[in-house]
C-alpha cells in the first residue's frame, strides 16, 4: 500500500467542539458513504476515548482526525497520535474562565522538540457573543500569551458546526505545511 | 456614570513567560468581570506599568480598583482621574500593549490623551514617570509639533520594504484582514522565519507584486510586521531595540462593522512546483476545498 495518510490532532476541553468538528468533516468526506460500510477504522482509538474520524480525499489518500481531551492527565492519549502530525488544532471555548496553563501545557507537549508542527488555536463558541470587539479582546489575550511564550500561532474563531469555517481551517493548515516548502526555496535564495 | 483612570506597577514584566500565564489569566478575569458589570475602557500596558481608563457605575469602578490594588501581581495603585461623565469615550473593554512609538499607536494614544488630559491629576514623580510611559513628552506636545500621521509610508514613491528583513510579530485577527489563502501563506512563512522583501517577491505567493505590497502594508498598519534594515545584525528579535515592533490592534472606538476588512483576491489553485507526496496531498486537499465551497454556495 502506497497511500498518503496525514494526521490532524484536535485537542480541547470537554464541550469545546471536538466531536462536532470531526463529525462534520467526516460527513463532507467525498468517500463518506463507502467508508461507513467498510471495516471500522479507528476502533483502537475510540475504545480508549479518542474521537476518530477521517476525511478521505481519494481511494488512497486521507486525513485522519483525532479528538483528544485537553487535560494533561490524558497525555498518554496524546502520545498515541503525537508522531508525524500534519497539524495540531487546539480548540478553546470562548468566554470561559480560560486556562492559560492548560493551553501552554498542550503546546509545549506537542511542540517539545520545536518541530515544524503547524499549530492553530481555534476559538469556538464565538457566535454566543454578539459583540465582535468582545471576541477580539479575548483573541488579544490568547495571542499575547502565546507570543510571550514564543509561539507565533494563528488564533481565530472556528465554528465546528460550520463547513465553511472548517474549510478555512484546513486551508490554514495547508498553508502552514506548504510554507515549509517556500522556506526551503528561501534559504536557497538568501 | 463615572470615568476613572488609575496607574499600577506590575511586579513582573508582562513579557516574562512565567508571569504572562498568571497575568493573562488576571486580564481575562478582569475582562469577564467588566463585561458582567458593564465597565468599558482600556487597559494599557507599557513596560511594567498599567494604565487603566474605565467607565461605568461608580460603585463598580471602586470595587474594581480596590481589587486591583489588592492583587498580588501589582503594586502602587494610584487613581489619577475621577470624574463624572455624560458621554462615554469607550464602547467596549480592551487590553492594549504599547511597545513602541509608531504612527498607529501614537494616533490612538493621542486621541485618548486629548480626551482625558484636562481631568488628569498627577501629584507624585512616580506617577509622572509612569504616565510618561504611555504619553511620552513628544506625544504630549504633539499638537504643537504636528506629527505626520503615517510617517513610515512611502517616501518619494519608494517602497518602504525594500532592503528590509521582514517577519511576523503576530497573526492578524479576522476582523483586521479577511482570511485568504495568500495571506495565510505569507503569514505562515513570516511567522517561521525572516525573509527579505526582495526574496518574497520572487516567491510568487501573490498574483502581483502590488498585491504583496498591499498585504505587507496592511500587516504593517496593524503593527503585525517586524522589519529591520539589512545592515543591522539581528541577534535576538525580542531584545533588539533596533527592530521595530508594534502590537497595536485596531482602534477600539470604531464599531466593529466599520473596521476595515480587506478582501484579497483568491487564487488557491496555483500549482505546486515540486512533485513529492506532500504536494500531491496539498493539491488534492485544495481541490477538495474549492469544490466543496462551490457546491455549497
Ligand atoms: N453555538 C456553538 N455551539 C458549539 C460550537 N462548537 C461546538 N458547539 C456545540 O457544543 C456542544 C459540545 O460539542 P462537542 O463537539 O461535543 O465537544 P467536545 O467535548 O469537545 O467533543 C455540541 O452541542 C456542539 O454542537 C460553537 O462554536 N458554537
Ligand atoms: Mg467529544
Amino acid at each position: 500500500m502506497d497511500g498518503i495518510y496525514k494526521k490532524l490532532a484536535i485537542v480541547g476541553e470537554v464541550g469545546a467542539g471536538k466531536t462536532q468538528l470531526i463529525n462534520v468533516i467526516s460527513e463532507i468526506s467525498p468517500f463518506a458513504t463507502e467508508e461507513k460500510s467498510s471495516i471500522d477504522i479507528g476502533k483502537e482509538y475510540t475504545t480508549v476515548g479518542i474521537d476518530y474520524g477521517r476525511l478521505t480525499l481519494e481511494a488512497d489518500m486521507a486525513l485522519g482526525l483525532y479528538g483528544l481531551p485537553g487535560q494533561e492527565r490524558f497525555s498518554m492519549l496524546w502520545d498515541m497520535v503525537k508522531q508525524g502530525l500534519w497539524g495540531l488544532l487546539i480548540l478553546v471555548k470562548f468566554d470561559e474562565a480560560f486556562n492559560s496553563e492548560a493551553l501552554l501545557t498542550i503546546l509545549k507537549y506537542f511542540d517539545s522538540e520545536k518541530t515544524e508542527l503547524p499549530i492553530v488555536v481555534g476559538i469556538s463558541h464565538c457566535d454566543l457573543s454578539n459583540d465582535a470587539d468582545e471576541v477580539d479582546a479575548f483573541l488579544e489575550i490568547v495571542t499575547q500569551l502565546l507570543e510571550n511564550n514564543g509561539f507565533i500561532t494563528p488564533v481565530f474563531p472556528v465554528d465546528p458546526r460550520e463547513v465553511e469555517s472548517i474549510l478555512l481551517l484546513l486551508q490554514v493548515f495547508d498553508s502552514l505545511n506548504t510554507s515549509i516548502e517556500y522556506e526551503r526555496e528561501l534559504s536557497y535564495a538568501q | 456614570m463615572k470615568r476613572v483612570a488609575c496607574l499600577n506597577t506590575l511586579l513582573t514584566s508582562p513579557e516574562d513567560p512565567k508571569a504572562s500565564e498568571k497575568l493573562m489569566d488576571l486580564f481575562n478575569s478582569v475582562r469577564l468581570y467588566n463585561k458582567e458589570q458593564r465597565v468599558n475602557g482600556v487597559v494599557l500596558v507599557s513596560d511594567n506599568a498599567l494604565l487603566q481608563i474605565l467607565e461605568g457605575e461608580s460603585h463598580v469602578l471602586a470595587e474594581l480598583i480596590y481589587r486591583f490594588s489588592r492583587d498580588t501581581w501589582t503594586k502602587d495603585t494610584s487613581v489619577i482621574l475621577n470624574t463624572d461623565i455624560d458621554v462615554p469615550l469607550f464602547n467596549n473593554w480592551r487590553l492594549k500593549f504599547v511597545k513602541s512609538s509608531t504612527a498607529k499607536n501614537d494616533q490612538y494614544l493621542r486621541k485618548i490623551h486629548k480626551a482625558i488630559v484636562a481631568d488628569i491629576n498627577v501629584t507624585t514623580p512616580q506617577d509622572e514617570r509612569r504616565l510618561a510611559l504611555f504619553f511620552s513628552s513628544s506625544l504630549l506636545y504633539a499638537s504643537l509639533k504636528k506629527v505626520p500621521e503615517a510617517a513610515e509610508e512611502k517616501e518619494d514613491g519608494q517602497n518602504t520594504f525594500v532592503n528590509k528583513r521582514l517577519s511576523l510579530a503576530a497573526w492578524p485577527k479576522p476582523s483586521q484582514i479577511k482570511p485568504s489563502p495568500e495571506i495565510f501563506k505569507l503569514c505562515s512563512l513570516l511567522s517561521r522565519r525572516e525573509a527579505m522583501y526582495e526574496t518574497l517577491k520572487q516567491l510568487d505567493l501573490f498574483e502581483s507584486a502590488a498585491h504583496l505590497d498591499n498585504c505587507l502594508y496592511l500587516l504593517d498598519g496593524f503593527g503585525l510586521l517586524i522589519s529591520a534594515t539589512v545592515k543591522e545584525a539581528i541577534v535576538d528579535n525580542a531584545s533588539d531595540d533596533k527592530v521595530i515592533v508594534d502590537k497595536t490592534v485596531i482602534d477600539n472606538e470604531l464599531p466593529s462593522n466599520r473596521k476595515p476588512q480587506i478582501a484579497l483576491v483568491t487564487s488557491n489553485t496555483k500549482p505546486m512546483k515540486k512533485d513529492n507526496p506532500s504536494d500531491r496531498f496539498s493539491q488534492v486537499l485544495r481541490k477538495f476545498i474549492s469544490q466543496t465551497k462551490r457546491t455549497r454556495m
